[in-house]
C-alpha cells in the first residue's frame, strides 16, 4: 500500500518509541464534539467534578446536589468538567528555502518539518483529535503561480488520516516563495477558533509580517505552536572557499568569501532569530527552534515534556 | 651523443600530459551554492588568488620535471662520446690501419638461414678495406673449431672461413674470447671483432676475459633480418593397447609473428602429418596417432624453413620404456624363509596389463653382498628383513640412495630390533620398537582398520572398504612408535602403525612395514590389496631416479653405464652426442638433440657486453671509415650512464614538491 510506504518514509520506529509516552495537549479549552484529552469549553457531561454554583432556573435537575439541599436548605448545582477532542491544523512552509540540505544535516529542512508534522499528527490522531495539513508556497499544485496551496488535507480524525498526510507530504517539493498571510488567514477561517495550529517554517524574510498574523491567530483563541526549522549552515555559515551564493527563492546571487563575512552574518542571523522569538512570546505562542541536524523525535519529546509539565501547573 | 638503453620507456613521456590536464581541469573556481537566503550575506572582498595561481604553476612544473626525470631514469640514458681522440691521432690511425682478431660465433644458432654467410661477408669486407694489416681468426662454438694466428695473408682467413660451419652445440664464448684476446698483437691499437648473432642465452659470460687497455672492441651483428623461428621442444610417446602409437609433440613459436607449420612424423613408410597454428611465443601440444607398429627410433619434423632450422627436427624414442629396476635384498643364509617373501614381491611386480606401459624388474641380492652392489642403476630397494644384517656402511649407502631420490621398502625379519636400532643411529628413521606381538597364540588376529587419506595410498584405495585391505588377518606384527616426522599410512588394532614412510630430499622415500610379507605374519601377500600397496609405493611418477627416456643436448658429455662400458661397443667411455640421434645403452634410451636454448630469438645487450669485456671504459672503439653496415652503432662509444643523475633529480624534485605543498598549506592555514 503506497500510503503506508509514505508513512514509514517519514516515521521510523525509533522516532515513535521516543514520543509514544507523550501527548499533544491544548493549553486552552477547546470546542469538540467527541471525547478526548483536552479540556472542553462546555462544562457538564464529564465525570470529573469541577465546582459548585448556585442553582439558576433552567439548570438540569440531575446536577442539583440534593445532599447539600437537605443539609443547608440551599440549591447548589454541581459543575463537571468535560474533555473533548481538538482540531489540529498543521501549516507547513514549502517555499524554496525549505529545500536546503546542509553539509551536516541528513535531510532537507522540508523533509525535517514533514517528519515533525508526521510525529505530531501521529500523537494527535492517537488521542482522538482531528488533524489537517496545509502546505503553502507561491506555486500551486499545478505548478502555476496561484493562491491555492500546494497541499490541502482537510481536518479528519479517520484512521487513515496519517497515511493521507504522509502521502501528500512525500509529494511535496520546495519551490517558490512562502505566502504566510494566505496560509494563516485560511487557518483562522477554517478552524473558527479554539483549535490548535502548528506552523512549521524557516520564516526567512518574514519576521515583520509574521508577528501580526500570529497575534491574530492567538486572538481567535487558538492554541498555536511555532516550529522554526533551520539548517546548521544557516546559523554559522561554515564554508571556507570563495562561493557564489544563489538565493533559493529570489534567484539573486552574491559572490563572497565566507570567512570574511561570517562574523557579520552570524550577528544578523542572531538578530533575526531573536526577532521571531520575541514576536511569538508577545503573542503567547510556543516557539520551538529546531535544526535539521538534530533528531526530530528527541526535540519534540523534550518540548512535549516541557509543555505537559507547564499544562499541569 | 645521447643514447638510451631502453628507449621504449620514452613512450611513457605521454604520461606528462596527465598532470597538465589535471591542472587545467582542477584550476580554482568559485563554488556555486544555492542557499536558503542571501539576505544576511554581504558581498565581501575576495581573497587575493594570484599568488596561489603562481604557486600552482610552479607545482605543475615541478611535477612535470619529476615525471620526466623518472621516465629518463628508466630509459637509462648514456652519453657516448665519439671522437675522443684528437684529429691528429685519428689521422695517424687511418694511415696505418691496425690489425686485429675476428672472433666468430659458431654456436648452433649461427646455423640459421644466412647468419654464418653474413658473418663471412662482413669479415671479407673488412679484410678488403684493411689490406696488408695482420688479422687473426678464432671460430668457436662449444669448443675451438678454427684458430688462425694474426697474418697479413688474408687468404688464409678466407679459406678457413670457407671450410668451417657452425656446430650443433650451445656456445661457450668466455673460453673462445680468451683465446681471441691471447691472439691480439701487443703493440698498436688492435681490434677485436666479435661476429655473432649475440643470442642472449649464449652470451651470458661467466668469467669473461679482459681486453688489453689499447685494444678496441667492435661488434658485428648478424642477427636475422626477419627473425621467425618455431621448434619442437619435446616429444613423448605412448603405446596404444590395440597396437600403434600415440605421439605428443610440444611445439614452441619463439618469434614475434604468428606462424603456420606442418608437423610430420616420418618413420619408415609411415608418415603422419598435422598442421599447427602458432601465435607469437605460443607453446602448443600436438597429438599424432599412428595405428601401425613403428620402429623404436624416429624423427619428428616441422616443415618449412625459418631462421634456425636445426630445432625443426627432433630425434624421438618411440619404443617401450625401460624396466624399473628394483633390488631385493634378501638374507638368504640367515633367514631362508624370506625366499617366500621374495616370491610374493616378484609376483606382484611381474603382473602387467596391456594399458600399463611400464614394467618392473626385481633383482635379488644376498644381504651379505649388498655392500658391493652398485645402486646407480636401481630405482628402488626392497629390504626383506635384511636390514638387521647390514652393516653401517650398507646403511650409509641406503642413505645416499634415498637422498638421490631412491625409494626403499623395508619389511621386518628376525633381526628387526637391530634394523630399527641401526636406522635410528644412521638418522634414517626414528622409530621406537616396543617388541614383537604374536597374536595367533594369545588372542584374535588384528586387522588394518585405518588408511591415511593424505598419503600415496589414497589414490590406490579411494574407497578401501570396497577392497580386502581391511579383511586379511595379521597374526604377527612389530609394535612400533614412530616420531612426528614419520607419516603413518596404515594402522591396525588400537592405533597400531602397520605401514610408515619418511620423505627425503630429492624425492627419496623410505617405507617401513610392521608386518612381513609371508603367511607366517599375515595373509596380506595372498590378498588382492597387496599388489596395489606395493606398486603404488614404487609408481613410476614417484620414482625420481627413473626416467623412461633421457633427453640430452648435442655436445653434452654423458658417461656410459658400466654394463655398456663392459661391452665396449663404441670403444669410448662417453656417449656420442655430436649429432641429433636416439641411442639405447643398457636398455636406457637417450634422445640427443640440438640444445633448444639456441632457438631463442633474443639478443644480449651490447652495452652490457662491452662493460663486461672492457670495464676500464677506455677502449675508444672508433669505427670511422668502416664499410660494415651491420656493425652496431654502439661500437663507437665511451659511455657514461646518466640514469643516476636522473634518479637524483627526481628525488630532489620530490623534496621540492613536498616543500611547496607544505608552504601552500601553511599559507592556506593563515588565510582561514
Amino acid at each position: 500500500m503506497p500510503a503506508q510506504d509514505s508513512t514509514s518514509y517519514l516515521l521510523t520506529p525509533e522516532q515513535l518509541a521516543n514520543i509514544t509516552d507523550y501527548s499533544l495537549l491544548a493549553r486552552i479549552a477547546v470546542h469538540g464534539l467527541l471525547p478526548g484529552l483536552h479540556r472542553s469549553a462546555y462544562p457538564g457531561g464529564g465525570c470529573e467534578f469541577r465546582q459548585y454554583r448556585n442553582y439558576t432556573p433552567g439548570d438540569d435537575l440531575r446536577n442539583v446536589d440534593w445532599k447539600l439541599l437537605a443539609k443547608h436548605n440551599r440549591y447548589y448545582t454541581k459543575i463537571y468538567e468535560d474533555e473533548t477532542n481538538v482540531n489540529c491544523l498543521f501549516l507547513l512552509d514549502a517555499s524554496g528555502s525549505m529545500g536546503y540540505k546542509g553539509t551536516r544535516s541528513p535531510c532537507s529542512k522540508l523533509h525535517y518539518a514533514a517528519t515533525a508534522v508526521a510525529v505530531l499528527a501521529y500523537l494527535a490522531l492517537r488521542q482522538g483529535d482531528r488533524v489537517g495539513l496545509v502546505a503553502y508556497n507561491s506555486v500551486g499544485p499545478d505548478g502555476l503561480k496561484t493562491n491555492r496551496f500546494q497541499v490541502n488535507v482537510p481536518l479528519s480524525g479517520n484512521s487513515d488520516q496519517l497515511y493521507r498526510l504522509s502521502a501528500n507530504m512525500q509529494r511535496l517539493t520546495a519551490q517558490g516563495q512562502a505566502c504566510h498571510e494566505e496560509a494563516l488567514n485560511y487557518a483562522a477561517q477554517k478552524t473558527g477558533g479554539k483549535s490548535m495550529i502548528v506552523v512549521l517554517s524557516d520564516f526567512l524574510e518574514a519576521e515583520d509580517r509574521i508577528k501580526p498574523l500570529l497575534k491574530r491567530i492567538r486572538t481567535a483563541q487558538n492554541d498555536c505552536i511555532v516550529l522554526h526549522v533551520l539548517d546548521d549552515d544557516e546559523i554559522d555559515l561554515p564554508f571556507d572557499q570563495t562561493t557564489r551564493f544563489c538565493d533559493s527563492e529570489s534567484g539573486n546571487s552574491v559572490i563572497t568569501s565566507p570567512p570574511q563575512v561570517r562574523e557579520h552574518y552570524t550577528l544578523e542571523m542572531e538578530t533575526f532569530l531573536q526577532e521571531i522569538q520575541r514576536g511569538c512570546r508577545e503573542a503567547q505562542i510556543d516557539y520551538l527552534r529546531t535544526q535539521s541536524s538534530q533528531d526530530v523525535a528527541n526535540i519534540l519529546a523534550a518540548y512535549l515534556h516541557h509543555r505537559r509539565s507547564s499544562y499541569s501547573c | 651523443m645521447l643514447n638510451f638503453v631502453y628507449p621504449a620507456f620514452l613512450w611513457a613521456g605521454a604520461a606528462l600530459t596527465v598532470p597538465l590536464v589535471l591542472h587545467l581541469l582542477r584550476r580554482p573556481v568559485s563554488v556555486h551554492l544555492v542557499f536558503p537566503s542571501i539576505r544576511f550575506i554581504r558581498k565581501g572582498p575576495l581573497p587575493h588568488t594570484g599568488r596561489r595561481r603562481l604557486q600552482d604553476v610552479l607545482l605543475l612544473l615541478l611535477r612535470l620535471l619529476m615525471l620526466a626525470a623518472v621516465i629518463l631514469a628508466f630509459a637509462q640514458p648514456e652519453w657516448q662520446s665519439s671522437g675522443a681522440k684528437d684529429a691528429a691521432a685519428t689521422a695517424e690511425e687511418e694511415k696505418q690501419p691496425a690489425g686485429g682478431v675476428f672472433y666468430v660465433d659458431a654456436s648452433a644458432s649461427m646455423s640459421g638461414r644466412d647468419s654464418f654467410r653474413k658473418a663471412t661477408d662482413n669479415i671479407n669486407r673488412i679484410l678488403e678495406q684493411h689490406a696488408g694489416a695482420p688479422f687473426g681468426l678464432v671460430v668457436y662454438g662449444k669448443e675451438e673449431r678454427v684458430k688462425v694466428p694474426p697474418t697479413a695473408k688474408h687468404e688464409k682467413i678466407r679459406n678457413a672461413l670457407r671450410n668451417t660451419s657452425p656446430s650443433l652445440f650451445a656456445g661457450k664464448h668466455a673460453a673462445g674470447l680468451r683465446q681471441a684476446v691471447e691472439l691480439l698483437p701487443g703493440n698498436g691499437s688492435p681490434r677485436l671483432y666479435i661476429v655473432s648473432d649475440f643470442q642472449q642465452t649464449d652470451w651470458q659470460l661467466q668469467d669473461p676475459p679482459e681486453l688489453p687497455p689499447r685494444a678496441k672492441l667492435q661488434f658485428i651483428d648478424v642477427f636475422p633480418e626477419s627473425p621467425s623461428n618455431a621448434g619442437i621442444v619435446r616429444v613423448s610417446s605412448t603405446a596404444l593397447p590395440e597396437g600403434g602409437l600415440q605421439l605428443m609433440a610440444e611445439v614452441l613459436n619463439y618469434g614475434d609473428q604468428s606462424t603456420s607449420r606442418q608437423i610430420r612424423l616420418d618413420v619408415g613408410r609411415t608418415v603422419v602429418e598435422k598442421k599447427v597454428e602458432l601465435s607469437p611465443h605460443e607453446r602448443k601440444r600436438v597429438n599424432l596417432t599412428s595405428r601401425e607398429k613403428l620402429p623404436s627410433k624416429g624423427k619428428v619434423r616441422l616443415n618449412d624453413d625459418d631462421a634456425y632450422t636445426p630445432d625443426d627436427t627432433y630425434a624421438a624414442w618411440l619404443g617401450q620404456a625401460p624396466p624399473i629396476r628394483i633390488l631385493a635384498v634378501v638374507p638368504f643364509n640367515k633367514e631362508p624363509s624370506k625366499e617366500n617373501e621374495l616370491f610374493f614381491v616378484r609376483k606382484a611386480f611381474s603382473v602387467r596389463n596391456k594399458y600399463d606401459p611400464y614394467q618392473y624388474r626385481v633383482e635379488p641380492v644376498s644381504a651379505e653382498l649388498f655392500f658391493s652392489t652398485d645402486l646407480s642403476d636401481y630405482q628402488g630397494i626392497v629390504l626383506m628383513g635384511a636390514g638387521g644384517y647390514l652393516r653401517d656402511r650398507g646403511f650409509k649407502k641406503i642413505g645416499n640412495f634415498l637422498n638421490n631420490g631412491g625409494v626403499v621398502f623395508s619389511t621386518p625379519g628376525r633381526a628387526a630390533t637391530q634394523q630399527l636400532l641401526k636406522l635410528r643411529r644412521q638418522k634414517l628413521l626414528d622409530i621406537q620398537h616396543n617388541g614383537r606381538q604374536n597374536v595367533s597364540v594369545g588372542g584374535d588376529a588384528v586387522y588394518i582398520n585405518q588408511l591415511n587419506d593424505d598419503t600415496v595410498l589414497a589414490d590406490a584405495f579411494p574407497d578401501p572398504h570396497d577392497t580386502d585391505l581391511f579383511l586379511f588377518p595379521i597374526r604377527r606384527y612389530l609394535r612400533l612408535a614412530p616420531s612426528d616426522e614419520i607419516d603413518t599410512l596404515l594402522k591396525a588394532g588400537e592405533n597400531m602403525p602397520i605401514l610408515m614412510s619418511r620423505s627425503f630430499k630429492a624425492g627419496g622415500k623410505f617405507y617401513l612395514s610392521a608386518v612381513g610379507f609371508t603367511p607366517e605374519w599375515s595373509d596380506w601377500p595372498l590378498s588382492s590389496s597387496f599388489l596395489p600397496v606395493l606398486r603404488e609405493t614404487f609408481a613410476p611418477d614417484r620414482l625420481k631416479r627413473y626416467s623412461p627416456v633421457k633427453r640430452i643436448n648435442c655436445g653434452a658429455q654423458v658417461a656410459l653405464p658400466q654394463e655398456a662400458d663392459r661391452s665396449k661397443k663404441s670403444g669410448s667411455e662417453f656417449l656420442d652426442t655430436s649429432e641429433p640421434a636416439v641411442e639405447v645403452v643398457a636398455e636406457q634410451p637417450y634422445e640427443i638433440n640440438v640444445p633448444r636454448s639456441e632457438s631463442v630469438l633474443r639478443q644480449q645487450s651490447r652495452i652490457r657486453l662491452r662493460k663486461e669485456l672492457s670495464p676500464q671504459e677506455g677502449t675508444s672503439a672508433n669505427v670511422r671509415g668502416q664499410a660494415v653496415q651491420d656493425v652496431h652503432r654502439e661500437a663507437a662509444a665511451d659511455t657514461a650512464a646518466l640514469w643516476p643523475y636522473c634518479a637524483m633529480a627526481a628525488a630532489l624534485l620530490i623534496l621540492g614538491e613536498m616543500f611547496f605543498l607544505t608552504l601552500g598549506s601553511a599559507n592556506g592555514g593563515r588565510q582561514t
